[in-house]
């Protein structure tokens, strides 16, 4: 047994009151995870927290009674006083260091249960993209569902749904530049790179009938908020995601089914929009971003920058996501990813025939999607 | 080679005149300053450039925060049966008409573009240009020598370079900045700092604007290292050197073997930039945590050349405003030199959430490695205090803020340096709120107090008082509103580099805003009193705080070769309680009894 | 009870020799006068510069790193790359810069013993083996090599490489040898200047600084050669 864990074990009974307690809170704001690594590193922290406090205000209070005990009082000479003192030096060498080297022990303890995961833990893959994020459940379905536009600031936020109850492990990569997966309630982050594999795990709590942080729902529900923690370009403060955990049967129910019921062609188009980070450079309503608008971009002549104009019709649309560098829209940079290999057939339809909906030049797109270029505006 | 040259004074004789006296007409006395060999007069000059360069970046700061006021919210409104989607609280995007090659003419893009250029820039200008050559090239050219008892430093004309070179750096980044500044961060990940802006040369401009910069520091550190070995006075050994000195030589060590690693890594990232030739970039098979190790490898030992030059800097203020010998000499000596050498060992630290499990490990037993030093030093300082006589005037009153913000700055190490908490706070705020506690409230606040300290030496004026302690009130009540409450921030959840927030961080980020503005204001009153002391300011005496080493003994401001004749040392810089101050009256800094016979100081 | 003695001891001023027309350069030389000695100088001077040859090696230093992660990488790439150089170019330039090395020692043994006629025999050696080195460099290796498309990076295009990596290691030849081949070039350029001051004298026992420190910085740029060549020509 080492001796810092027996010193870590006392210490965090020690503040165990005191993570309860309404320092923590302030601290930290909403609650730590249950069930998981969070509320050790919460405690964690606690710990070097008031030692920490108890050091500082221990230096100041001595400072600050010296500084005015010893104030300069004019024609009084400074007293003498010794300006060495082993023992004294030793000591203050030593405590020190005991303290760091127990810290480094638990903490490196309570790093051991962030990084490795339960070998039952369900494995699904996320990458990250300027400026979203897509997680793949198995069968390769993706979220479906945004929050509104403009809720905690952001253009659009995914939703990601995950069982209550349940190990997960994210195999995350980048698509592009690195990002930083961060959730503030599980208390860890884990970096995405472009060329290599990293992976975040964390198991989801189990839900009470109380937990009702969206009470639209219907049915118990937590929500965590996913931040990208490593600078990513101009809408790295957008790159929000949020985490729900639901009952199995919910989440069950949402592989089998994940689109909601009914849903046309064109609505999924637009949900695809935001779903798949399309409004990050893509507006709707005429106003240019990183990327040209949608609106009114179908079913007519664009000029491109290798000094072509070409017809934005349906093939043409497949190829500027698929091979967006291509051909570049005069007066925009080269900076979108391919789509290829993400966007799936069925997607991409629904992506074109919302694309027609909102262009006066698209026809009619309730009437059928167009398989030949020349019908696209004729709009049978 | 280009050692050999003569000053230009010509014969000294015991009436040459102070180093400012100007040389004829006002042409004269510029070309006299721009060719000028002498360790003071380039010293001044960085002094002024660095104060220049630190207000650019501290308007860049203001921007920041003026972004941060409101989060930018979405509003979409449905107007004449059209949904139109605007954007509030981005103060920034109100610059877009006078940024060049703001690429984003719309959207929501605009705003949050011009939020990342200026944190770019204020993090490029504060740390390239202001707070790597703060002390050491100013204060430090300055007082070396003087301290040292010597002419001037080493190689006077390679200083001369070193101080041509930094202009040469800062127009290259000043030039980055007109043509519309860059985002990429002072950091300059690898591959985001390859891709953005591919057309512009701004970036290019930058990053060789930092590579420049490394040259002039590498000059620096050079000259201070062998002024430090062959030029001490007779009479002063190693352990006789103020600690000042010992400062100045662990800050060289650290500048001479870290800098010419971040050289190579910013040519490479040149040639990533201008050949392609595919080191760092991922999709060329190049590795970008390869950058990330390379470029921590300097700025992890650079942030020691930041903060140990004002370890000196307050290990000189404290004796002196206390008049008390310094608390465990040997101690600080060796912890400096201990700090300097277990900073290359450290730069893991930075990539805990990049890095494998055992590299983690290791950097994060190193990291705590550092802690132990730094510890001893602020033990050390506190000790000092004791059974003092301690003045409350502006360098002494830096000093305690520095003691107040540099071991909370020090203490928010610790969770950063512990692995598991550091996997929550890496890049959050409360990194930020930390490397500012030690960076700004550290290296910033002693280097303004050693401003005050020297300034009457340096310019034979003294400044207003009153008004210089009101100056540093407002910036340390303004300094903790800004960056204590960027440390709830991070725990609460705020990531770092967010032009945007959840509405639920509003309250405190408008505090740290309202922090800035009074930070601002404290500035802006320092800089009144420095401009009011060169007009208008007394005529000060040799040695206004009784300090007993050797840049007291000469005049004020010295001479141009700083002393009449080469002092000889025959005691420590620290022995306040046995020496007589020079050039001070018994009556304004009376002495303790004289020791008896037999008895020892200690 | 002062510390510092101001009354005894005159201000230190540099003894200048006379300037007679007749004396050589070199004993007229004047020394800084922030420096009590001539030695004191030249010891300075040669602890600047040595810290200054740390300050390459640690910049080589990166390239190195770079070097060692990208061979573990792609031993492949590295072992495809390194049969297109020819060793044999590469072995000439490695025996013209230890020549020239030699006698650039040799140069300061000539002013020690104040062999004037020597002394730039060796420099001009010394100076030639540069240019060559370079000649060969560009003419014969960097010329057909970037014909052939093995280019660095996204210039890459020789269309047999067995390896997707190659470029990589094209990349870190040409930047390795290239920072090499500059320093060359500055170090050709000091040796000039140096060259020149020969003529005019300034060079004789005991006041060699300039052939001192100019010499060793030309042994760093051989000795880091002398790691470039095995690293770069001798992979199997």
């Amino acid at each position: 047994m080492n001796p810092f864990l027996g010193l870590f074990e006392s210490a965090r009974a020690a503040t165990f009151l005191a993570q309860q307690g309404p320092v923590a809170r302030f601290i930290f704001g909403r609650d730590p995870q249950e069930a998981t690594y969070s509320a050790g590193v919460e405690g964690l922290f606690m710990f070097i927290f008031w030692i920490s406090t108890f050091v500082f205000i221990g230096l100041m209070a001595i400072s600050f009674y010296w500084a005015v005990k010893y104030r300069r009082r004019p024609g009084v000479a400074p007293q003498r006083s010794p300006s060495h003192n082993t023992a004294l030096e030793i000591t203050w060498t030593i405590i020190p260091s005991i303290i760091f080297i127990s810290l480094f022990f638990v903490g490196f303890r309570v790093y051991a249960k962030q990084v490795i995961a339960p070998s039952d833990a369900v494995r699904l893959d996320l990458i990250g993209y300027r400026w979203g994020w897509n997680l793949y459940y198995p069968g390769g379905v993706t979220s479906t569902e945004t929050l509104p536009a403009g809720t905690l600031s952001a253009s659009s936020v995914p939703v990601f749904m995950f069982p209550e109850d349940t190990p997960i492990l994210l195999e995350m990569s980048s698509q592009d530049v690195i990002h930083s997966f961060w959730v503030p309630d599980f208390r860890s982050k884990m970096d995405l790179f472009p060329n290599r594999s990293t992976s975040f795990w964390f198991r989801t709590s189990t839900l009470q009938p109380g937990d009702m942080d969206n009470p639209d729902l219907g049915y118990p529900n937590k929500e965590h908020i996913l931040y990208c923690a490593e600078y990513c370009g101009d809408q790295h403060s957008q790159m929000l995601g949020l985490i729900r955990v639901v009952p199995r049967d919910v989440y069950e129910n949402f592989l089998r089914n994940p689109w909601p019921e009914g849903i046309s062609l064109v609505e999924k188009g637009k949900l695809l929009h935001s779903l798949r980070g399309c409004n990050a450079c893509h507006s709707l309503d005429g106003s240019s971003g990183t990327g040209p608008t949608w609106l009114n971009w179908y079913g007519y002549e664009h000029s491109y920058t290798d000094g072509s104009t070409h017809l934005a019709d349906a093939d043409f649309t497949r190829e500027s996501i698929y091979y967006p560098g291509r051909k570049i829209r005069s007066g925009y940079q080269n900076v979108m990813n391919s789509y290829l290999g993400q966007i799936n057939e069925e997607e991409m339809r629904a992506l074109i025939a919302f694309m027609r909906s909102i262009s006066d030049q698209g026809g009619d797109p309730t009437a059928g999607f167009p398989d030949e270029e020349e019908e696209e505006t004729g709009g049978n | 080679m280009s050692t050999i040259d003569t000053h230009n004074a010509g014969q000294h004789a015991h009436h040459e005149g102070s180093y400012l006296t100007p040389h004829g007409g006002a042409l004269a006395t510029i070309w006299n300053w721009a060719t000028t060999i002498d360790h003071k007069k380039i010293g001044v000059m960085y002094l002024f450039a660095i104060m220049f360069m630190f207000f650019l970046g501290g308007v860049a700061a203001l921007g920041v925060r003026a972004e941060l006021w409101e989060p930018t919210r979405v509003v979409t409104e449905v107007v004449e049966g059209e949904t139109v989607t605007s954007y509030t609280g981005q103060v920034l995007v109100n610059l877009a008409p006078i940024v060049p090659g703001v690429e984003s003419e719309g959207g929501i893009s605009a705003g949050m573009n011009i939020y990342n250029r200026a944190f770019s820039l204020h993090g490029i200008i504060m740390t390239f240009m202001v707070i790597v050559p703060s002390v050491p090239a100013s204060l430090g050219n300055f007082f070396l020598p003087l301290m040292l008892g010597a002419k001037d430093v080493a190689f006077p004309r390679l200083n001369l370079m070193s101080w041509y070179i930094y202009v040469f750096g800062s127009i290259f980044a000043v030039a980055a900045v007109v043509m519309g500044g860059v985002d990429t961060g002072w950091t300059f990940y690898t591959p985001y700092s390859t891709m953005t802006d591919a057309d512009h040369l701004r970036v290019v401009f930058v990053i060789l604007a930092a590579f420049i910069l490394g040259f002039s520091s590498i000059l620096t550190g050079l000259n201070f290292i062998v002024t430090v070995h062959k030029l001490r006075a007779p009479g002063m050994g190693w352990f006789d050197m103020p600690l000042f000195v010992w400062a100045m030589y662990a800050t060289a060590i650290i500048q001479v073997l870290a800098t010419p690693v971040i050289g190579i890594t910013l040519l490479l990232l040149i040639f990533e930039r201008v050949f392609h030739v595919g080191i760092f970039d991922p999709r060329m098979g190049g590795d970008p945590v390869l950058y990330q190790h390379f470029f921590w490898f300097y700025s992890h030992p650079v942030v020691y050349v930041m903060i140990i030059p004002a370890f000196g800097i307050i290990n000189e203020i404290i004796p002196v405003h206390a008049r008390k010998k310094l608390f465990g000499y040997r101690a600080m000596a060796f912890a400096t030199l201990g700090i300097a050498a277990v900073s290359f060992l450290v730069w893991g630290h930075h990539m805990f959430t990049a890095s494998g499990e055992l590299a983690a490990m290791i950097f994060s037993a190193l990291t705590f490695l550092v802690a132990i030093p730094t510890a001893i030093k602020v033990f050390n300082w506190v000790a000092t205090l004791y059974k003092g006589s301690i003045a409350f005037n502006t360098p002494m009153l830096y000093a305690l803020s520095f003691l107040f913000m540099f071991t909370i700055g020090g203490l928010t190490g610790l969770p950063l340096a512990t692995l598991a908490t550091d996997l929550h706070l890496h890049d959050s705020y409360f990194v930020v709120a930390h490397f500012h506690y030690v960076m700004m409230g550290g290296t910033i606040i002693a280097f303004v107090g050693g401003i005050h300290h020297w300034w009457p030496k340096m310019f034979g004026k003294l400044y207003n008082e009153r008004w210089a302690i009101v100056g540093c009130v407002l910036v340390f009540i303004g300094f903790n509103l800004t960056f204590f409450t960027q440390f709830i921030l991070g725990t609460r959840g705020m990531p770092r580099r967010y032009a945007s927030y959840p509405d639920e961080f509003q309250f405190l980020h408008q505090l740290s805003t309202i922090g800035s503005w009074i930070l601002g204001i404290g500035f802006l009153i320092h800089l009144g009193v420095f401009v009011h002391s060169l007009v208008a300011g007394r005529k000060a005496p040799e040695n206004p705080w009784g300090g007993l080493s050797l840049e007291w003994e000469t005049e004020s401001p010295p001479i141009e070769h700083n002393f009449h004749h080469e002092p000889i040392v025959k005691h420590g810089p620290y022995d306040f309680d046995t020496v007589q101050p020079p050039h001070t009256d018994p009556a304004e800094f009376p002495m303790p009894e004289p020791l008896r016979p037999g008895e020892r100081t200690h | 009870m002062t510390s510092i003695e101001t009354g005894g001891n005159p201000p230190q001023h540099n003894q200048q020799p006379p300037a007679l027309s007749t004396e050589p350069r070199w004993k007229r030389q004047p020394f800084a006068n922030h420096w009590r000695s001539h030695a004191e100088d030249f010891d300075a001077c040669k602890i600047g510069m040595w810290l200054f040859l740390t300050t390459e090696v640690l910049l080589f230093a990166g390239i190195f790193v770079a070097y060692a992660v990208f061979r573990m990488w792609y031993p492949e790439a590295f072992a495809n790359g390194s049969h297109h150089l020819d060793v044999h170019w590469g072995a000439l330039n490695t025996v013209i810069l230890l020549i020239s090395s030699f006698t650039v020692a040799a140069s300061i043994r000539n002013a020690q013993l104040n062999q004037q006629g020597l002394l730039k025999i060796n420099l001009s050696i010394t100076l030639v083996c540069a240019l060559l080195f370079m000649i060969i460099k560009f003419t014969f290796e960097y010329a057909p090599k970037w014909a052939e498309g093995k280019r660095p990076g996204v210039w890459f295009s020789y269309p047999f490489a067995a390896d997707p990596n190659e470029h990589i290691w094209w990349s870190l030849y040409y930047t390795a040898t290239g920072i090499h081949a500059l320093h060359v070039l500055i170090g050709a350029g000091v040796l000039f200047v140096v060259l020149l001051k020969s003529f005019k004298g300034w060079y004789g026992p005991k006041h060699y600084t300039g052939i001192e420190v100019a010499g060793l910085y030309w042994h760093l740029v051989d000795v880091i050669w002398i790691f470039l060549f095995p690293l770069l020509y001798l992979i199997h």
